[in-house]
């Protein structure tokens, strides 16, 4: 195969193919990405009026003022708590819904387009479905009050405590059909043959999940986690919608907290300080996943 | 005392009568194999004997205990499956040790009978092995072994060589023979190729569309189809079926089609009739020395070494096949002539496919 | 009717209400703003709420579609323009995503160009929390004088949907059986000619899902939009978001009708190409 794709001593049809996304990403993605490392270590904020190339080189100092940022370590904890509770009910639901709809269900064909619909819905349509369910005059506030037996009028977006709550709800509404998706598509791939030959060796439903359905399953699994963490980390719509945010810094998320910073306060190299240390965070992680699952198709 | 029985089975799905009334009772240590065209319901037996489908009507008892509320795990069963099946993210040893592993045998014991297994099935050297790895024939003995370790009472095989190829398929069937023979187990074997039903049968029972159609051992079926259809299918090659009228004559009939007259004495009747005339390829004689029935044509002829098989046109473009002994050599194209041997015809209604003689 | 058997139907039984039940409960939220979007104005926010409205109405949708005079009208006139800037911005991002991520995938799945390290550079830009590469690409923007443009907002949308074109396409394409591509080449077709007639006829399926993948993608972004091209480029993410600004109040009438609206299209999408995503989505990792 190479010596047709080398003869005549042209450039090789498949780099050419692949010069356009190339082109794409390094001007998009790889310029950017250098200029937020610069950004991060010199001290620029377009307000000073001096040109960044020309900006004083501060090297790690961005990021150590970030890091003993309390507003910072939060929204990145705070994060990482929505992604993980997010991510465990999605895991949940997907499971079960996926596991039941195996099954000889009637109406199968309907449900499951029904199911995965708000992974169709854009983020923003999201925000205002969560808007006026959890309005303080919307339906949830009355469902509670009747199961409650008693008045119960909660203003959940300017809530200390509760003001998460609609958020984390919209996040995990809008991502449960992907992993129901990818898990329903790998349990019903897996070979009627394998699930019966385990059954007839005495396999209990439990070793079954366990042993087969679970191990054939880990690739596509760590898939979905990882396309899952990574939308999980660009939390930001329904945040900017809903509740800016607020009440105080109590909902702020990662991608909050740099625009918050970057667009209103024009701090372009502490973000750039901070968005780097999210990347690097992220990079580690998923760069593993990926890798193992990419290598073991092999 | 029969150690499987099957009472009238039904199973329906929709408008499709999957399996109607069947009733089959298998000894203890038999070799039984369930024969018929796909879709005759032999895999929806198998897995309501198994016990992945449960019948509509009917009951499977086994050593007189009834079977139908029992799941499969619970039935002691070694199944063989026709896409094999193997669990393609373990090693062959974890394969074959899982019937083990999930009863938390200690490791020493599952260790010594992985061993003993796969020295029987000679794969000792496959243990380590991913099994999607492994060739067709290879993953055939894994999933025997697979099945083994348990300990069945008895085996079920699926279409276990549907996907191999022909010699491979004649030694994985010897090598399933032997097994029946050392462990002494019963064994039901679902196959469309009657071939392999011939060779390694002690019954067969054949079935088209959810009926069984005849039971016995396979040398009896051979010799005595109950109709047209069972004639045909069972055997290799097909019996030769031709087309034709019989005739009343004084001492019997006269049967007469494609050119042919073959006089049939043991059958007597009033009246003319339309019928098939059955016979097998070993009973046809090819030559010109002897006194003919008709003549044929040798359109083709196959050399087997131990026996000719000759492919020969009779009239209306009607083809028959004969086997002889290899001495029988005639020419191609050449004109010959033709006997059926006398007391090995079969007459069949040729609507009903009933038998009418012998 | 044996024991089991009763059982066997009742756990059935109940596992079809579990199913339709969560079903239900989680089209809530979409039933209650298609409700929201025909209710009138005062009853809006009655309490205890309306489930049904009790007088259906169609004003808001007029309102959506033609604006309203008076105070509100400064902030809001129309949702046409903005869902035509939708559609074509998305549209036209889509294409040229489509075209490049075909001829970058193939390239990826036919020679393995790179190997899994070009495969993994594509797909780090999803990695990034887009906040952190918005503000470099706005300085960049500035530069080249792309800020709030059509095409500006167009190229941004193809360089971040290009890695699910790339990756999703990759995944399809590797599924092509390697006879195909040995004929082909056999009677003499160029590369060119073998992903034009050979392979992407076999992948129809899987391009059609990233197709309507990467306009879904597209057609619901917001965070680009917003920093990129609010002045210039109205979607209609921005139109919604500015219907919750303080001057509008609580809009909940005209904010469902627009909701509703600027769902549709993606409902649509997503329906046509539900039974291909999830292989989509796992980048061909399913199936083998």
């Amino acid at each position: 195969m190479s010596e047709r794709i080398k003869r005549k001593g042209k450039i090789p049809v498949n780099i050419i193919m692949l010069l356009p996304t190339n082109i794409i990403i390094l001007f998009l993605i790889i310029i950017p990405t250098i200029l937020v490392i610069w950004f991060s270590l010199v001290n620029f904020q377009p307000t000073f009026g001096i040109n960044f190339w020309q900006s004083k080189f501060v090297f790690l100092d961005n990021y150590f003022k970030i890091l003993m940022d309390d507003e910072f370590v939060k929204a990145v904890i705070r994060t990482v708590y929505i992604s993980l509770i997010c991510l465990g009910v999605e895991f949940t639901i997907g499971l079960l819904i996926a596991s039941i709809l195996t099954g000889n269900i009637h109406g199968k064909k309907i449900l499951y387009p029904l199911l995965i619909i708000p992974i169709m819905i854009p983020p923003i349509v999201i925000g205002n479905n969560f808007w006026l369910i959890f309005s303080a005059n919307g339906p949830v506030n009355q469902i509670i009050s009747i199961i409650l037996n008693t008045e119960f009028k909660a203003s959940w977006f300017s809530h200390p405590k509760y003001a998460i709550i609609p958020i984390i709800l919209s996040e995990i509404w809008h991502w449960y059909p992907l992993t129901f998706l990818i898990l329903f598509s790998g349990l019903v791939n897996i070979s009627t043959s394998e699930i019966r030959a385990a059954k007839i060796l005495g396999a209990t439903e439990w070793q079954l999940s366990w042993r087969i359905k679970f191990p054939k399953l880990k690739g596509i699994i760590t898939i979905a986690l990882v396309i899952r963490m990574m939308e999980a980390l660009k939390v930001f719509d329904v945040v900017h919608l809903l509740t800016h945010g607020g009440p105080g810094t109590r909902t702020q998320t990662i991608s909050f907290y740099l625009f918050k910073y970057g667009f209103k306060y024009s701090r372009i190299s502490y973000v750039s300080a901070g968005a780097w240390i999210i990347l690097f965070i992220s990079l580690l992680g998923f760069s593993l996943a990926l890798r193992s699952v990419l290598v073991e198709r092999k | 005392m029969p150690a499987l029985v099957l009472n009238n089975i039904s199973k329906r799905y929709g408008d499709v009568q999957a399996l109607d009334g069947i009733n089959l009772q298998i000894q203890d240590g038999e070799f039984c194999v369930i024969v018929g065209p796909s879709g005759s319901g032999k895999t929806t037996l198998l897995n309501i004997i198994a016990g992945f489908t449960k019948p509509d009507d009917g009951e499977v008892t086994v050593d007189g205990k009834p079977y139908n509320q029992l799941s499969p795990r619970d039935r002691n069963i070694g199944m063989v499956f026709q896409d094999i099946g193997l669990f393609s993210h373990l090693t062959v040893r974890k394969n074959i040790s899982f019937g083990l592993e999930i009863k938390k045998s200690s490791k020493k014991d599952i260790d010594k009978r992985v061993e003993e297994i796969a020295d029987r099935l000679k794969i000792r050297k496959l243990l380590d092995k991913k099994v999607r790895l492994l060739s067709g024939g290879e993953a055939q003995r894994v999933a025997i072994g697979r099945t083994l370790i348990t300990n069945p009472s008895f085996f079920l095989f699926d279409e276990p060589l549907g996907n191999l190829d022909a010699n491979l398929r004649v030694e994985m069937l010897t090598e399933i023979k032997r097994l029946h023979l050392h462990l002494k187990k019963t064994f039901i074997y679902v196959t469309h190729d009657q071939e392999q039903a011939l060779s390694a049968a002690s019954r067969v029972m054949i079935m088209k569309d959810g009926k069984a159609l005849q039971k016995g051992p396979p040398r009896e079926i051979y010799n005595n189809p109950i109709g047209k259809f069972v004639a045909e299918f069972f055997g290799v090659p097909s019996m030769n079926l031709i087309d034709g009228t019989i005739i009343p004559e004084e001492d019997g009939s006269l049967f007469q089609g494609a050119g042919l007259n073959v006089k049939v004495k043991g059958y007597s009747q009033s009246k003319k009739a339309e019928v098939t005339l059955g016979v097998r390829p070993t009973d046809v004689v090819v030559g010109n020395q002897i006194t003919e029935d008709g003549f044929g044509t040798i359109n083709s002829l196959e050399l087997l070494g131990d026996k000719n098989q000759i492919y020969l046109t009779l009239e209306q473009e009607k083809s028959i096949i004969a086997v002889t002994s290899p001495e029988v050599r005639p020419e191609l194209e050449e004109r010959v002539k033709i006997k059926l041997k006398e007391n090995r015809i079969f007459l069949f209604d040729r609507d009903q496919g009933g038998r009418l003689y012998p | 009717m044996s024991d089991s058997m009763m059982k066997y139907n009742v756990r059935k039984g109940l596992a079809h209400i579990f199913l339709y039940a969560v079903t239900a409960s989680l089209l809530f939220p979409l039933f209650w703003m298609l409700m929201t979007s025909f209710k009138s104005p005062n009853e809006w926010v009655t309490y205890p709420p309306t489930w049904i409205p009790t007088e259906p109405t169609i004003s808001n949708y007029r309102f959506i579609f033609f604006g309203s005079a008076g105070r509100f009208a400064r902030t809001y006139s129309s949702a046409v323009i903005p869902y035509l800037n939708t559609a074509f911005v998305a549209v036209t991002s889509t294409l040229v995503a489509i075209v490049i991520g075909v001829l970058g995938s193939y390239s990826l799945s036919r020679f393995k160009t790179g190997g899994s390290l070009t495969l993994l550079s594509i797909i780090m830009p999803r990695m990034f929390p887009p906040m952190a590469m918005i503000i470099p690409l706005m300085i960049f923007f500035q530069l080249i004088r792309a800020i709030d443009t059509y095409w500006g907002l167009i190229i941004v949308y193809i360089g971040f949907t290009l890695p699910y074109s790339v990756l999703m396409l990759k995944g399809f394409m590797d599924g092509v059986p390697k006879e195909f591509t040995e004929a082909a080449m056999l009677d003499g077709l160029s590369e060119w000619q073998i992903l034009y007639k050979i392979w992407l006829p076999i992948i129809k399926n899987g391009l059609m899902t990233t197709t309507l993948f990467l306009l879904i993608l597209n057609w619901t972004e917001y965070t680009f939009a917003l920093t990129l091209s609010s002045r210039g480029v109205e979607t209609i993410t921005l139109t919604l978001a500015k219907l919750f600004s303080n001057e509008a109040g609580t809009y909940y009438g005209p904010q469902s009708a627009l909701g509703i609206l600027a769902a549709i299209p993606t409902i649509i999408f997503g329906i046509f190409i539900h039974k291909h995503l999830a292989y989509g989505f796992t980048f061909g990792a399913l199936k083998r």
